[in-house]
């Protein structure tokens, strides 16, 4: 379709409607295509990329999975627009500001991406063409969630937002808020101890943008607190 | 582009321009209670309920809308419990400048179908999604506990 003259593939179709753009000739909503259901299997979660974030707050998860249901409500305050925007929209739209993003970004999980042909990816090396279809989230033996967020209040952006995942086999750590790109980083170790943080640290700097709510360095140092607060939920 | 969808209860089918939002459709046939606000889904004023669900008017395009059911506060005013919703808006002065009262009856309309006894963090959540610059919403979640816990005098 998108080597259709004019066809414009979308993802995150809710933006389109400030646009108010007359020019539009017909619509295909994705929505409308894609599945909207989470599926429980004994070691995956599958969602659907139709699957709304409120669907994601209110679903029974999992333990492993229950930081979703957080993440979920705090990429969007307003039940009305979490009833509107969709998993699929969210990642395709990959803004790294958002909770949902960068906690899915740790759990990396394997999509299913429809372009000529079907393939499944992880989430981390997507290079963001074509149409997610679902998303599955594999449950690892002894695995972590930890989300963190810093922002002035609940209902705000965060400026820094910090995920890790961990299992028997290693950990993942993601750092994103007001960044120039999302920072990932993964250690064979489910140690997430001084040297591991060190390396987080070194990598995610350079991504910090300086804002209203401080510098730099500002950040740096909230960051090493983050870090610290998540070897306790991972490692302790 | 030719969309099929229902609208309280009533079949609509209609030509429209892909690209024109459900908020503009639904003011150019008098639907006049889904209120035009932001105009960028900051406020909720044009909360409409689509199978069941509040959602904002103004992010929808008409497009999108084919086989879906959208509800507003026209197709529900003569129900009973709507009639209690109303009377205990108005009981505890939970309307001043009146803006965002629809979006606050359709949205606790759609909490009552899915939770007939919402606890006050569940009214609150629903809440979420409408702006209501007049009340500080004391009195509006006074008016909603006193629907869930049948305290209405209607």
């Amino acid at each position: 379709m998108s080597r259709t003259t004019g066809a414009v593939l979308i993802g995150g179709g809710t933006y389109l409607a400030a646009e108010r753009d007359s020019e539009i000739i017909r619509l295909i909503p994705l929505k409308a295509h894609l599945q909207g259901e989470i599926t429980l299997a004994r070691d995956a979660v599958t969602l659907g990329a139709g699957v709304d974030l409120q669907t994601m707050v209110e679903y029974a998860w999992p333990e492993h999975f229950q930081a979703l249901a957080e993440a979920a409500r705090e990429s969007c305050p307003s039940m009305n627009i979490r009833n509107q925007r969709t998993l699929g929209g969210e990642l395709a739209n990959s803004r790294f500001d958002s909770e949902l993003v960068i906690l899915l970004h740790a759990l990396n999980p394997r999509l299913s991406v429809v372009q000529a042909q079907e393939s499944t990816e992880y989430l981390v090396e997507w290079s963001g063409d074509g149409i997610i279809r679902d998303v599955m989230l594999e449950i690892a033996p002894e695995m972590r969630l930890k989300y963190l967020r810093f922002a002035p209040i609940p209902s705000a952006l965060p400026f820094l937002g910090v995920a890790g995942f961990s299992a028997a086999d290693g950990c993942r750590i993601v750092v994103g808020g007001n960044v120039d790109s999302l920072s990932v980083l993964e250690f064979d170790t489910k140690d997430f101890g001084a040297k591991q943080q060190e390396l987080v640290l070194e990598h995610a700097e350079d991504t910090l943008l300086p804002d209203h709510f401080g510098g730099v360095s500002y950040k740096r140092k909230l960051l090493m607190t983050a870090l610290t607060r998540l070897e306790d939920a991972l490692c302790g | 582009m030719r969309v099929a969808f229902q609208l309280n209860g009533k079949p609509v089918e209609t030509e429209v321009e892909p690209g024109m939002n459900v908020l503009e459709f639904l003011r150019s046939l008098g639907v006049f209670s889904v209120k035009h606000g932001c105009d960028h889904g900051e406020c909720g004023s044009c909360t409409v309920l689509v199978d069941d669900k509040p959602q904002n008017a103004c992010l929808m395009l008409m497009g999108t809308l084919d086989g879906e059911r959208i509800e507003t506060l026209e197709g529900l005013n003569a129900r009973r419990r709507m009639e209690l919703m109303q009377a205990a808006f108005l009981d505890e002065g939970a309307i001043q400048c009146g803006y965002c009262t629809p979006a606050m009856l359709l949205a606790l309309e759609s909490l009552l179908r899915a939770n007939p006894k919402p606890d006050e963090a569940a009214i609150r959540e629903v809440f979420s999604g409408i702006y209501c610059r007049c009340t500080g919403y004391v009195k509006p979640m006074v008016a909603a506990k006193k629907v869930a816990l049948g305290e209405v005098d209607g």
